[in-house]
């Protein structure tokens, strides 16, 4: 399958005179793993839940293709039954319904009226997929998200990922939140979903997560649009000098936001 | 309304095995299993100015001189006890309940059958060091006025939990009376309005003693052009210390025409006291929406996950009783 997105606007819903992708193309096929890296605040987190369709944010022009279908027209709940996923930077809390129940009734989505998931493998493959992912074993009976830390989050939505088999999944910053173990914990996982029906999009900006991340292509997102695209020789570049060298080569003002220019680091040398 | 043999027969179904029952019709009790733990008596009501001073509604003195009985239920042992009200003519239901001291009880009322434009009156007594669970099911199809009054003595330990899901205008009161020290009061109350219709609740916690605490969450959904209006009192009165109270609203407004209007209230007169409440009222989270579909459920599934999810706490550890599923079954 082919997911492309063709000269791609968006704006925010609610102040649609600011623009934040501006003219963005990609092409990502299944086999493949890309990442986009970029300093904060330009616009991966928008590329990410417009490809989902999130209303908080507006096509102005472009389009996205999912195997030259129109994802655009299609509703969220549809995109999902597609084959895209979202793992979301930060995932809901969603009180009184369990992961269990609510992984069930998404595979159940996915089924033909009539059809049913089968209860002992669902339970089978669910403790599986919780056991790689060294997550706590209680955790399907509690309810999604809620009371979680920051990394049980981030290892839910790999849970699902798991689960659910996508053929495209957007993984946006999963790494924030992990510390070192989760984080080879959750890169392998990921990893491991390589296969010739299954593409992705890894989004961010530290180089740490890559290093288990066997990927394939690598872009770098800035000012809203794809500025850089290559392979892994661009995840060593930016490990070394950062983005300052692509902002003048391309002109570009500072675009971090504001609150961290003001810090006067340098996007992907940070560390918490 | 259907045979009332036939409404009692399904009024049954809501049993589960070794429940104890007592069947009302028209507010007299006409059948129950339950004579070894309980007794039954007409009009030998229970003086509630012995421990309560208070004066009286207008409501509860229209049906305290209109009422033809007055039943009083007493509860002498430990018992799982269902009482359900099956009613097409009364207009004035009045009835107590008296649970005897040290006891364990499990209670469970159900409003179910009840057709015509009821004024229902309901005192219960719960006497020192018992520990009971009540719950309560409302699905009146008039336009009922109710008023339910909870006396508790020392040492009790009360778990209150209420489903409201009428489809006529209706008015609620609930007043609960900590009258002596070491009670613990905690109340679940869910109020589903899809009538299309106004309805009104008032409910009331009043810290009569010292050393004595509750804690009040209402949930609150309006659907369907209905209008909810939640007031909520919290009182502590002076010479109570080392009272907590605690109260909370949650609404969920679905529909654009719907409203739910919470009115929390806290009256404290004694400074040594813990006392907190708050409400959140507004539509359905897009966020968590936008989310659920993510995993491709539709929006209807994804909404009605949420609201399912927003009451699970009066199910927990009943959806399977008959009640439970019932009910579960009625408001899907
Ligand atoms: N819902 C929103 N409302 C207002 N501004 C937004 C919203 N989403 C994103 N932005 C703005 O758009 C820009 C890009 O944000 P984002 O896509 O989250 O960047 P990144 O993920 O690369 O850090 C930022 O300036 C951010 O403040
Ligand atoms: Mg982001």
């Amino acid at each position: 399958m082919r997911l492309e997105i063709k000269d791609l606007h968006v704006s925010i819903l609610d102040d649609q005179s600011k623009e934040i992708l501006k003219g963005l193309s990609l092409t990502v096929n299944t086999g493949e793993m890309h990442a986009i890296m970029g300093p904060n605040g330009n616009g991966k987190s928008t590329l990410a839940a417009t490809i989902m369709g999130n209303p908080k944010y507006v096509v102005t022009s472009g389009e996205i293709l999912l195997d030259g279908k129109n994802l655009l027209k299609m509703s969220v709940d549809e995109r999902s039954r597609a084959g895209i996923f979202l793992a979301m930077q930060n995932p809901m809390e969603i009180s009184g319904v369990t992961n269990a129940d609510f992984i069930k009734s998404a595979m159940q989505t996915r089924l033909s009226e009539g059809e049913h998931v089968p209860l002992f493998k669902f339970i089978k493959a669910l403790d599986k997929s919780v056991a790689d992912l060294k997550m706590n074993p209680d955790l399907p009976q509690r309810y999604i998200n809620e009371g979680f830390s920051g990394g049980e989050k981030k290892r839910n939505e790999i849970l699902q990922m798991k689960m659910l088999k996508p053929h495209f999944a957007i993984l946006d910053e999963i790494d924030s939140g992990l510390d070192v173990d989760a984080l080879k914990i959750v890169g392998e996982n990921i990893n491991n979903m390589a296969s010739p029906d299954f593409g992705s999009i890894v989004i961010t900006h530290y180089q740490r997560l890559l290093d288990y991340i066997d990927v394939s292509h690598v872009h770098i997102l800035m000012d809203g649009k794809i500025v850089r695209s290559g392979g892994k020789e661009l995840i060593t570049k930016i490990d070394q000098d950062g983005y300052d060298w692509l902002k003048l080569e391309l002109g570009l003002e500072d675009m971090e936001e504001p609150k961290k220019a003001v810090l006067g680091v340098c996007g992907a040398k940070k560390t918490k | 309304m259907k045979q009332l043999l036939e409404v009692i027969d399904s009024a049954k179904s809501l049993i589960d095995e070794n429940e104890k029952y007592i069947i009302f019709n028209d507010g007299k009790a006409i059948d129950t299993n339950a004579l070894d733990e309980v007794e039954i008596t007409l009009n030998e009501a229970i003086d509630f100015s012995d421990y309560l001073r208070k004066n009286d509604t207008d409501l509860e003195k229209l049906i305290d001189q209109n009422a033809k009985v007055k039943t009083l239920v007493s509860i002498k042992k430990d018992v799982d006890l269902k009482i359900i009200h099956v009613c097409d003519d009364a207009k004035y239901i009045n009835y107590q309940i008296d649970i005897a001291k040290r006891l364990n009880v499990n209670l469970t009322v159900v409003y179910g059958y009840v057709v015509n434009d009821a004024k229902i009156k309901l005192d219960v007594l719960i006497h020192h060091k018992s520990v009971v669970n009540f719950r309560e099911y409302h699905e009146f199809s008039g336009e009922a006025k109710i008023n339910t009054s909870f006396y508790l003595l020392r040492f009790n330990q009360l778990n209150y939990l209420s489903l409201e899901n009428n489809s006529n205008t209706n008015d609620l009161t609930l007043n609960m009376y900590l009258l002596q020290q070491d009670i613990s009061l905690s109340c679940l109350n869910v109020a589903i309005n899809e009538s299309g219709k106004i309805q009104n609740q008032n409910l009331n916690v009043y810290h009569l003693h010292e050393d004595t605490a509750s804690n009040f969450n209402t949930y609150a959904i309006a659907n369907n052009n209905s209008i909810l209006n939640i007031k909520n009192i919290g009182r502590i009165n002076n010479g109570c210390p080392r009272c907590d109270l605690k109260q909370k609203t949650k609404g969920i407004i679905v529909d654009t025409y719907s409203n739910i209007e919470a009115d929390p209230a806290l009256i404290i007169d004694e400074n040594d006291v813990m006392a907190s409440h708050g409400a959140s009222i507004g539509a359905i989270d897009p966020e968590v929406l936008y989310y659920l579909m993510s995993r491709g459920l539709t929006k209807e599934a994804s909404e009605k996950l949420i609201i399912e999810a927003y009451i699970s706490p009066y199910f927990k550890d009943y959806s399977e009783t008959n009640l439970g599923k019932y009910i579960l079954d009625k408001i899907k």
